[in-house]
């Protein structure tokens, strides 16, 4: 076909002749619709999750532990805030002081404090978490660690004495006044106790009846250990609204319950029953919270079997047999750190990768 | 009767986006008066463009070849109506650029060619393979599922396979549409009957036509024909998207996974639109070019969603008055499914052989939420279909790490890691951009050994 006979071999395009207002009309790639989720709402899901332990501490231990809770938050915010501030402009930073996450780190670092930690610990450890363990590596998604437990962590080994000695819950003293006798009170936490005497002449102080109350609602030490049965029916929930996977909690409750289980019956006398381990300590605020952190957790489903069994290893060794009662804190963390490891080598594989392995050879 | 009880489904990631097919109802269709203009994109379907036959202020008859395949990968334009030539210019299709034909229609002639009610059976017996991949070629045959590959092209796979099943897709998982539901509902001798006809050029030994499970009305229909049919077959699959996605189709159906890479008829497999099946059988056994579709108008901002049969070539707009004109501000305009459509802001983009769906969508529907930091929650990578892990595709590709990418060339853009990110990443785009980069590499490589 000859050229001339075409009107116009330039690129002709007609004005948008419409009488619909286009200035809001969106042009994007797809897709174009989207889930109702957002970075608060996953947050914001992650707080109820921890409400009903929260609430059941504040019943236990009374208005210090609402101190402790509210003072963590409320310096957590502030942290992020501040760090925040550094690099962005106050609407931006605000913004991320408010997107949950910093909320969570709060209720989370109250729950690892005893109820009579006195207010610069609170203080501490919100500045190490933020700071430290969030906006030095260029704030939320980023940090290597979880900042909470980078903050913990380094309570624990700067101010040993604040953060070892234990309020037991009030109301186990049934003659004192839970408001009144607080600092009047203090016991060393069930692990604390395992560490210096063994499971046998731990059980001497309890019957067994008493021992599963003890241990489902009224245990002493962090506000977030003091229920178990509370901390269970948030990570529940968690599950259930699927913002974590069962695979952490699962492989890191198993392997916990398998080592100590093996360890129990090779010596029954020294070693406790694995599922007081499992009951005590912040081994399920840890498993349930802290450990399925998503930002410091590897991705995919086997990379996160590892990384619980990792956790699991490392808690039960340094509960048998290091100079520390507890060890989850450090177990989590030391995994953190080796979570690009894992998601390196639990690369999961593509949809139709396998066949193609067996279609070359 | 219902023939399949057990539902089917692909085993990884998949979500379940709020279907919102109820706008429309699904189980009728009317047919758009004649329009005064058609705007005829050459570069309509995969492949290499049309190349065009007729000149400019030429007449044109009603069904009349205006291009020409140019290639084996490419297939011929018609005409619906008969009309005059005004212009042949390079025009931008919801973003590429390629030729377009402008024809004035001329008024008053007979409405463009309606759906045929009776369907006889086609003579099969009398009916070579070759014969009919002839009349595919020439009615301008093309994938009406929204890829728009030549349906010839499918048609010969390649020499060293063999299909033994087809499976007709429709599936139609994409949220709002109901194109494919309303034919089958409708048409389903035509969907039956198309499929016989693959079968017949492929000498394959069984058909399947695969819906999702809440198209019970189309299912019972289609069960009703095929069962005068030992080879063919109706399944149900759940409701999941990408159900309709190629190869979660054939690993739903046949429990087969095609190796990454491979075409379906590696697995002795072929997938076809069940519009397509449909044009197919209209093509052998009426000569009919492929010059209308239904397409489905739909979404929060119209006054009337509907399915309509409308000729290629009718601008968008001409649809939307169709259907009662906007009712509410439209937020976006998008030509196929909200998952993996195209948005447009030019709203006589025209209809052509691919469009399944035109919606028109409201601030309220669409996704506008800003980019925030990536979680690391995973959630994109327990969704993907394709078990690809797109934080690791995005991250790699934001810091140049290129070379690292080669995954997301596995990537099928089925949007479906966008929509579960809580970050609400653009990781379908990263995807993009990473396999364009990755086989822009390769080629260099390959210029230089
Ligand atoms: S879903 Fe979004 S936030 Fe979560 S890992 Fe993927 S990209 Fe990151
Ligand atoms: S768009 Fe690509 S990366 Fe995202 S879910 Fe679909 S296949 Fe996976």
């Amino acid at each position: 076909m000859a050229e001339e006979t075409r009107i116009s071999t330039a690129v002709e395009m007609p004005p948008n002749q419409i009488d619909l207002p286009i200035e809001n009309m969106r042009l994007q790639s797809s897709p174009y619709i989207a889930a109702e989720t957002s970075i608060p709402k996953v947050m914001y899901n992650v707080v109820i999750a921890l409400l009903p332990v929260t609430l059941w501490s504040f019943w236990a231990f009374g208005l210090r532990a609402v101190g402790v809770m509210a003072s963590s938050i409320l310096f957590m915010l502030a942290f992020e805030y501040f760090f925040a501030r550094f690099r962005h402009p106050h609407q931006e930073a605000w913004r991320q002081t408010l997107d949950g996450s910093a909320l969570v780190s709060g209720v989370l670092l109250g729950l690892n404090l005893g109820p009579t930690s006195p207010w610069w610990i609170m203080m501490v450890g919100a500045l190490i978490a933020m700071g430290l363990g969030k906006h030095a590596y260029g704030g939320l998604g980023r940090n290597p660690f979880n900042p909470v437990l980078v903050g913990r962590v380094f309570l624990l080994i700067s101010f040993p004495a604040q953060m070892t000695s234990w309020k037991a819950a009030s109301w186990l003293n049934r003659d004192a006044d839970p408001l009144l006798n607080l600092d009047a009170v203090t016991s060393a936490t069930p692990l604390g106790a395992l560490k210096e005497g063994g499971w046998s002449k731990f059980l001497d102080a309890f019957s067994q009846t008493d021992l599963w109350n003890y241990i489902l609602f009224n245990k002493g030490g962090c506000l977030g250990d003091v229920s178990l049965f509370m901390l269970l029916l948030g990570g529940l929930y968690l599950l259930g609204r699927k913002i974590i996977t069962w695979q952490i909690p699962l492989s890191y409750v198993a392997v916990v319950a398998l080592i100590t289980g093996v360890m129990h019956l090779v010596d029954p006398a020294h070693y406790a029953s694995p599922l007081f381990h499992l009951a005590t300590g912040s081994l399920m605020l840890g498993a349930f919270f802290m450990a399925t952190d998503m930002v410091t957790s590897p991705v995919s489903r086997s990379g996160q079997l590892v990384f619980g069994a990792g956790c699991g290893v490392l808690t039960a060794a340094i509960r048998l047999w290091g100079s520390f009662p507890e060890g989850v804190s450090f177990a989590i963390l030391i995994m953190n750190g080796l979570t690009p490891l894992i998601d390196k080598w639990t690369k999961p594989a593509l949809f139709g990768a396998v066949k193609m392995k067996e279609a070359k050879l | 009767m219902m023939p399949a009880v057990k539902k089917v489904t692909f085993s990884k990631g998949g979500i379940h986006p709020p279907e919102r097919k109820e706008l429309v109802d699904s189980s009728r269709y009317s047919v758009l008066p004649n329009p005064q203009e058609l705007l005829i994109p050459l570069n309509q379907h995969l492949g290499a463009p049309s190349k065009v036959v007729v000149e400019a202020r030429a007449e044109v008859q009603a069904l009349q070849k205006i291009a020409e395949p140019a290639g084996f990968v490419s297939v011929s334009v018609h005409t619906p109506l008969a009309g005059k030539i005004k212009s042949i210019s390079r025009r931008d299709l919801l973003g590429s650029l390629g030729e377009a034909v402008q024809i004035t229609v001329t008024p008053d002639q007979p409405p463009f060619m309606d759906f045929n009610a009776d369907s006889p059976a086609p003579d099969l017996e009398h009916l070579s393979s070759e014969d009919i991949l002839a009349c595919c070629i020439e009615a301008g045959l093309v994938g009406m599922g929204g890829a728009a590959f030549p349906t010839h092209v499918k048609l010969t796979p390649p020499k060293e396979t063999r299909v033994e099943t087809v499976i007709l897709n429709g599936a139609e998982c994409e949220p709002y549409l109901t194109a494919d539901d309303c034919l089958m509902q409708n048409f389903p001798h035509k969907v039956a009957y198309g499929l016989l006809l693959m079968l017949k050029v492929l000498s394959a030994k069984k058909g399947i036509i695969a819906l999702e499970d809440n198209k019970s009305t189309a299912a019972k229909k289609l069960a009703a024909v095929v069962a005068d049919f030992p080879n063919l077959s109706v399944v149900l699959a759940k409701t999941k998207y990408p159900q309709g996605a190629e190869k979660q189709l054939v690993h739903a159906v046949l429990n087969r996974i095609i190796p990454l890479g491979k075409l379906p008829a590696h697995v002795g497999v072929l997938v076809q639109n069940v519009a397509t099946a449909a044009a197919l059988y209209e093509a052998v056994q009426f000569k009919l070019p492929l010059i209308r579709r239904i397409v489905t108008v739909s979404g929060g901002a119209v006054a009337k969603p509907q399915n309509v049969l409308a000729p290629i070539g009718v601008s968008g707009k001409e649809l939307l008055e169709f259907c009662g004109g906007a009712k509410k501000e439209i937020a976006a305009i998008v030509y196929g499914g909200p998952m993996m459509g195209k948005s447009t802001h030019r709203i006589e983009t025209p209809v052509t052989k691919g469009t399944s769906g035109i919606l028109y969508l409201t601030a309220e529907e669409v996704h506008t939420y800003e980019e925030r930091e990536c979680l690391r929650c995973g959630n994109c990578h327990r969704v993907c279909p394709m078990g690809l892990v797109p934080n690791e595709v995005m991250n790699y590709m934001k810091y140049g790490l290129y070379d690292k990418v080669e995954d997301a060339l596995a990537c099928i853009e089925c949007g479906t890691c966008v929509y579960a990110c809580p970050a609400h990443k653009r990781l379908t785009q990263w995807c993009r951009l990473a396999k364009y980069e990755w086989r822009r590499r390769e080629a260099k490589k390959q210029g230089k050994e």
